[in-house]
């Protein structure tokens, strides 16, 4: 069968996603989103230092240094920052380019460098997955700054093999949680 | 405002004229519904997923830089939310991923039979390996230009092009008895 004829069998027999959804439904969606959009609003809104009393800021600022002293908060070591260059070096990618990880790769390098174990795992998978399906890093989905790049990383791995691309994702995941100390 | 250019609407919602977005909204809501709906196949995670991408592209409006079309910045957030909820959802193994589409030995019921294709033809999909299906459904599906897909997925013109032939030879090679 001819590649015409069969795209226009597969066009007859497509599902139409659209077919149960009128117009109410998506003015209805939008009223969701709306409220979406004002709640989070409003969320930052009452969390914004503006909108605090002024009794409760001149509280926070004399209480604030009391309770960091008391507990130690000042003796806590800075934590290790995310080594960008060695990964750049390694994957042959510019350093301003190494990666625009997501939020949630950024807080699974957090958890893992606190020890959660699961977390380095998840990471791994996260990157083992960019890698053999996306040719880069960014998911980046959950990464506010990601939109505002209009870039992504690519990363040529379609010549890698499995064994390859396992030890690239292995590497990466340690350059992330250990800086690139262990590798 | 109806006759506003995407670029117009997008200035509009920049300068904090917040109807911009209502137009936006319902000049692109079906579309990227339509999308997001063929790479879950859930249409209850459609429609929330459909809401976080309005949100964001709201959200993050000033940071477009009209660098490129508003239309394929929408649709890669579109594409990248989807995904992310596919991901999460991840409800199909690898295993049933892989698995070939065999057609069932008894005849279906006439009355049947369109949906039992249609059903077949998605699960063919659905073995694509992500890249390719996400590539086939935008051009198929989507009738997007391969410019265009190649802008919304940051995969170059001739790997949109080559997975897209590739997809649509494998679909072929799977469907071929049904027809």
């Amino acid at each position: 069968m001819k590649d015409e004829a069969f795209l226009k069998f597969l066009k007859e027999n497509k599902v139409d996603y659209l077919k149960d959804k009128d117009e109410l439904f998506f003015e209805n969606n939008l009223v969701e989103i709306k409220n979406k959009i004002i709640s989070g609003k409003t969320k930052q809104n009452i969390f914004s230092f503006k909108n605090l009393s002024l009794a409760f800021s001149s509280l926070i600022l004399i209480a604030l240094p009391l309770i960091m002293l008391l507990t130690g908060v000042f003796s806590v070591k800075p934590e290790n920052p995310i080594n960008k260059k060695p990964v750049a070096q390694s994957l042959n990618v510019s350093y301003d380019k190494a990666m625009y990880l997501s939020q949630k790769n950024f807080e699974l390098v957090e958890l893992a460098r606190a020890g959660y174990s699961s977390a380095k795992i998840e990471l791994y998978n996260s990157i083992y997955h960019d890698l053999k399906h996306n040719n880069s890093f960014d998911t980046g989905q959950d990464y506010s700054g990601y939109y505002n790049s209009e870039e992504s990383v690519e990363i040529n791995t379609n010549s890698k093999n499995e064994t390859q691309l396992n030890k690239l994702a292995y590497a990466y995941t340690d350059l992330l949680i250990n800086g690139g100390a262990d590798s | 405002m109806e006759n506003y250019t995407d670029e117009e609407l997008v200035k509009e919602l920049i300068n904090g004229n917040e109807k911009a977005f209502d137009y936006l909204y319902r000049r692109y809501s079906r579309k990227v519904y339509s999308i997001i709906a063929r790479i879950t196949k859930d249409e209850d995670l459609a429609e929330d997923i459909m809401q976080e991408v309005f949100v964001k592209t709201y959200k993050n409006i000033k940071n477009f830089k009209f660098k490129s079309t508003f239309f394929t910045w929408l649709y890669r957030i579109a594409v990248n939310t989807a995904l992310t909820g596919l991901k999460k959802k991840s409800k199909l193994k690898e295993s049933e991923l892989n698995q070939e589409i065999l057609p069932s030995e008894s005849s279906p019921d006439k009355k049947l039979e369109g949906e039992y294709i249609k059903q077949q033809i998605e699960a063919a999909v659905d073995t694509l390996p992500e890249k390719q299906r996400l590539i086939f459904s935008l051009r198929f599906y989507e009738d997007l230009k391969y410019s265009e897909i190649a802008e919304i997925t940051k995969i170059s013109l001739n790997a949109c092009k080559t997975n897209y032939h590739y997809a649509t030879n494998a679909l072929k090679e799977k469907l071929g008895v049904l027809i």
